[in-house]
């Protein structure tokens, strides 16, 4: 099995199985714009640095055997269901710093599937909270004018408990 | 620190907020303006019309998803009550299409909604019922809000009105007893709507609660 190596922003050259790295659509795109042959240079990551990259290799390792995503998005998918399995749950289990650079690096490197489950895991962290809640969790300034505020205020009484 | 959440690229953030239900859609339009924006925009809005699997093309607030929702005309609200839904009074979503309109294209809405079953429940226990004709009767660009006050209007004005054999609003037969002057008095009119799916047509059923009303805040609400 062939390998490749990735360059992360801040210059660290990790080693991966090709088949690997092909989980990202970029990467693939990438080798066969080249011709496959990458075995001698680093492939640059610029946006990606080497504790992200890290991450985003084991998911790729974990997953490397995985069907593809079907094509066609709009069917299946808008089912919207915001199960995750297992494996990904833990995998997951991150500071919100690393969970916000891991769905970047998914986005950036085209992994649909690993961009949907960081994706599902804030949708999670958002699910079943108070508007103050979901502030807190995320740090968020509440930037309503008071106008804007009471009249939350008049949508919510009747909410309240 | 800031928050790391909004800084994420738009589209990013939409992504994540188009995996939530929308009763968790519903808060999170509170939470800060930005995603009050992301969530009324016009490309986010199509996520919010059901699918040809359930009722195409209605509203998510009154589809399968949500199920139900609770539109206070007046009063207070019943805080004992076991209703489930969300409580929404006044939310972006209500000024949004009731019908999809992206639906129109290929016709869904139109052979679906021609008929709405709407039954009335109150707490009296008495139950109105009346049929109502979907698109031809509600028109395609009514709002979820003007489609829940176009069903309530008749009831309002029927629980106002003395009671009498009213042509919109019917008692069904199977109560005999219970009096609409008595009604008006004690009701206090509070719509569950509650669509219910997997019926041939679909139903909606508004409950009321019973309590005192007043009268000026009635007519009011109305208005609104």
């Amino acid at each position: 099995m062939s390998t490749i190596k990735l360059l992360s922003s801040d210059n660290a050259e990790l080693a991966v199985d090709k088949e690997v790295a092909e989980r990202s659509i970029l990467i693939k795109n990438m080798l066969e714009d080249v011709g496959g042959d990458m075995s001698d240079q680093a492939i640059p990551i610029p946006n990606v640095n080497e504790a992200v990259l890290r991450k985003v290799i084991e998911w790729c390792e974990h997953h490397k055997s995985d069907p593809p995503p079907p094509a066609d998005e709009d069917s299946d998918s808008r089912k919207k269901s915001t199960d995750i399995e297992e494996w990904d749950q833990k995998f997951m289990q991150v500071d919100q710093e690393m969970l916000f650079e891991i769905i970047l690096a998914a986005n950036y490197l085209d992994i649909k599937p690993l961009l949907d489950v960081g994706c599902k895991t804030v949708a999670n962290m958002i699910k079943g909270k108070s508007p103050e809640e979901i502030r807190k969790t995320f740090n968020i300034q509440n930037d309503f004018t008071p106008e804007e505020e009471d009249q939350i205020r008049r949508e919510n009484e009747w909410a309240e408990e | 620190m800031a928050a790391i959440i909004l800084a994420l690229p738009t589209e990013l953030q939409l992504q994540i907020l188009d995996f939530l239900p929308l009763p968790d859609q519903i808060r999170a339009i509170n939470v800060c303006m930005l995603w009050r924006r992301l969530i009324s925009s016009n490309s986010f809005q199509k996520s919010r019309y059901s699918l040809a699997y359930t009722v195409p093309g209605v509203h998510n607030l009154i589809g399968y998803e949500t199920k139900a929702f609770r539109y206070i005309l007046n009063g207070e609200s019943n805080r004992e009550s076991n209703f489930m839904g969300e409580i929404i009074n006044d939310c972006p979503f209500l000024d949004e299409p009731f019908f999809s309109p992206w639906a129109w294209k290929d016709g869904t809405v139109e052979d679906y909604l021609q008929k709405f079953e709407v039954y009335l429940y109150t707490a009296l226990p008495r139950m109105y019922r009346r049929t109502w004709f979907g698109v031809d009767e509600f028109g395609k660009d009514i709002t979820v809000r003007g489609f829940v006050e176009t069903i309530l209007d008749p009831v309002l004005e029927a629980l106002k009105a003395p009671a009498t054999e009213d042509s919109t609003v019917r008692t069904s037969s199977d109560n005999p007893n219970g009096d609409l002057v008595e009604a008006q008095q004690e009701t206090k009119l509070e719509g569950y709507l509650t669509f219910f799916p997997g019926y041939q047509v679909p139903v909606l059923a508004i409950a009321f609660t019973r309590g005192p009303l007043p009268a000026e805040t009635q007519v009011q609400t109305v208005a609104d």
